[in-house]
C-alpha cells in the first residue's frame, strides 16, 4: 500500500462500537482493522492492527459493529474490505512496483490480454525469487484459465528471463523507428506461438513426455539451424524429472548433445547444445 | 489528505532535496504528508460470510448476490463473483474485487 501514517482519527460512526467494547479513550485508530479469530476467545486486541473477533462479540456488540459498517458505507471515507491473504498480495505488489514499470513500455505494443498476462507473470516471478513456491501452481492455474496456453507461455518466458533478455531489447531496437511497431508485434506473436530457445516442464509431464517434448524441439530447431535449447523447470519434482529425462536421453544417445546444468534451489535450467 | 501517487512522488522528491540542503530529518514530515484516510478492514476467510452479510450480500449457487434481489454482484469489469473467488469490496458503489492476480494487480494499479 502507499506509505501511511499508521493511525487514523476515530470516526464518529465507530465510537458506538468502541463504547460497546468498553473502549472510551481511543483517540487514534490503527490504520487497519482485522477481523480474526483470537486466542482465548478474546473479543479484541489492539496491536499495530485493531483485531476484532466477531465470534466472541455479544449480539449487541455485533449489532454495533454492523452499524459501524453501515456508517462507513454511508460516509465519504475511502474504504477497502478485503480478505487477509489478498491484502498481503496487494502489499507485495506495491513493493515490486518497479518490476511492473520495467515492462510498462510494452503496454501499447502487446495485445491487452498479453500485457495483462505479462503483468501477472511479474508477480509469479516475484514468487519464485522469494521462494514462495506454494502459491505458484494456483496462480499459474488462474493465468491459464484467464489467458489460455498463450498466457502460460508468456508467464514462463518472463519468469525465465526471456523478456529482459530478448523481448525488451528487441522492442528497444525495433522501436527506434516507431513505424516498426507492427513488425515487433509480428515477431512477438511468432515467438510466443513457438519459442525455439526454450521449453518449460510442468508437473503434469511424466518422463516419457519430457523426453519426447525435448526431442521434438531439438529436431525442429535443427531444421532451422538453431543449435541450442534451454529446458526450464521450477520445483523439486520438475528439477529431478528434467535431470532424469536428460540422463535417459544421454543413455539412448539418439540425439547427441552436450548439457550444462544451472540449478539454484528448486529452479533448474539445462542448456543443451547439439 | 489523499494525494495521487505522482504528486506524492514529487512531494517526496522535493522534501528529500530540501533535507539534503537544510539537514532536516526527512521521514517525520514525510509521514504527515503521506497520511491517508482510507479505512482498511481485512478479514480471515472464516469471516467471509459475515462480511458479505454486513454488506447485505449472500451466496446463492456459489455466486455472490444481493441479499434481497438476488442479483449477482459484479466486479469493475462486469464479471460475477464466485464465492471462492471473492477477495473484497471497496467503496465506489461497492466495487467487488476477485482474488485472482489480474484483479489484485488491477486494484493495486489504481494506487501506484
Amino acid at each position: 500500500m502507499p506509505k501511511r501514517s499508521g493511525k487514523l482519527e476515530v470516526p464518529e460512526f465507530l465510537k458506538k462500537f468502541l463504547s460497546s467494547l468498553g473502549i472510551k479513550d481511543l483517540v487514534k485508530l490503527p490504520e487497519r482493522i482485522e477481523l480474526k479469530v483470537l486466542s482465548d476467545n478474546k473479543k479484541y486486541e489492539i496491536t499495530n492492527t485493531f483485531n476484532i473477533n466477531l465470534d466472541a462479540l455479544s449480539p449487541e456488540q455485533n449489532k454495533a459493529f454492523a452499524e459501524y459498517i453501515q456508517g462507513l458505507k454511508n460516509s465519504k471515507q475511502d474504504y477497502l474490505v478485503i480478505e487477509s491473504k489478498s491484502y498481503a498480495v496487494i502489499e507485495e505488489l506495491y513493493k515490486i512496483n518497479p518490476n511492473f514499470k520495467a515492462v510498462k513500455k510494452l503496454e501499447g505494443a502487446l495485445l491487452p490480454e498479453d500485457y495483462s498476462a505479462l503483468e501477472d507473470a511479474v508477480y509469479i516471478k516475484h514468487l519464485t525469487e522469494t521462494k514462495n513456491f506454494k502459491e505458484i501452481p494456483e496462480r499459474k492455474r488462474q493465468i491459464r484459465y484467464e489467458y489460455g496456453e498463450r498466457g502460460n507461455t508468456i508467464t514462463n518466458l518472463y519468469t525465465a528471463g526471456y523478456f529482459q533478455g530478448i523481448f525488451l531489447p528487441l522492442y528497444d531496437d525495433l522501436l527506434k523507428d516507431p513505424n516498426n511497431l507492427d513488425e515487433f508485434r509480428l515477431v512477438f506473436d511468432k515467438l510466443i506461438r513457438d519459442f525455439p530457445l526454450a521449453i518449460f516442464i510442468n508437473r503434469s509431464m511424466d518422463l516419457d513426455l519430457i523426453k519426447s517434448t525435448i526431442k521434438e524441439k531439438i529436431l525442429r530447431n535443427q531444421k532451422y539451424g538453431i543449435k541450442k535449447l534451454h529446458v526450464h523447470g521450477i520445483n523439486r519434482q520438475n528439477c529431478n524429472n528434467i535431470k532424469e529425462a536428460i540422463r535417459l536421453m544421454e543413455e539412448e544417445n539418439a540425439f547427441p548433445f552436450t548439457k550444462t546444468i544451472d540449478e539454484i534451489g528448486d529452479i533448474i535450467m539445462v542448456r543443451l547444445d547439439f | 489528505m489523499v494525494l495521487p501517487n505522482e504528486d506524492l512522488f514529487k512531494l517526496e522528491s522535493r522534501q528529500f532535496a530540501y533535507n539534503q540542503v537544510f539537514h532536516i530529518p526527512f521521514y517525520p514530515l514525510l509521514c504527515i504528508i503521506l497520511a491517508s484516510n482510507m479505512q482498511i478492514i481485512t478479514f480471515e476467510k472464516h469471516f467471509q460470510d459475515r462480511v458479505l452479510g454486513l454488506f447485505d450480500k449472500k451466496v446463492k449457487d456459489s455466486v455472490i448476490v444481493e441479499r434481497q434481489s438476488e442479483e449477482p454482484v459484479l466486479t469493475e469489469t462486469g464479471k460475477t463473483v464466485i464465492e471462492a473467488e471473492f477477495a473484497g469490496i471497496r467503496n465506489g458503489s461497492e466495487i467487488f474485487i476477485k482474488n485472482d492476480i489480474t484483479s489484485l494487480i488491477g486494484y493495486a494499479k489504481k494506487k501506484w
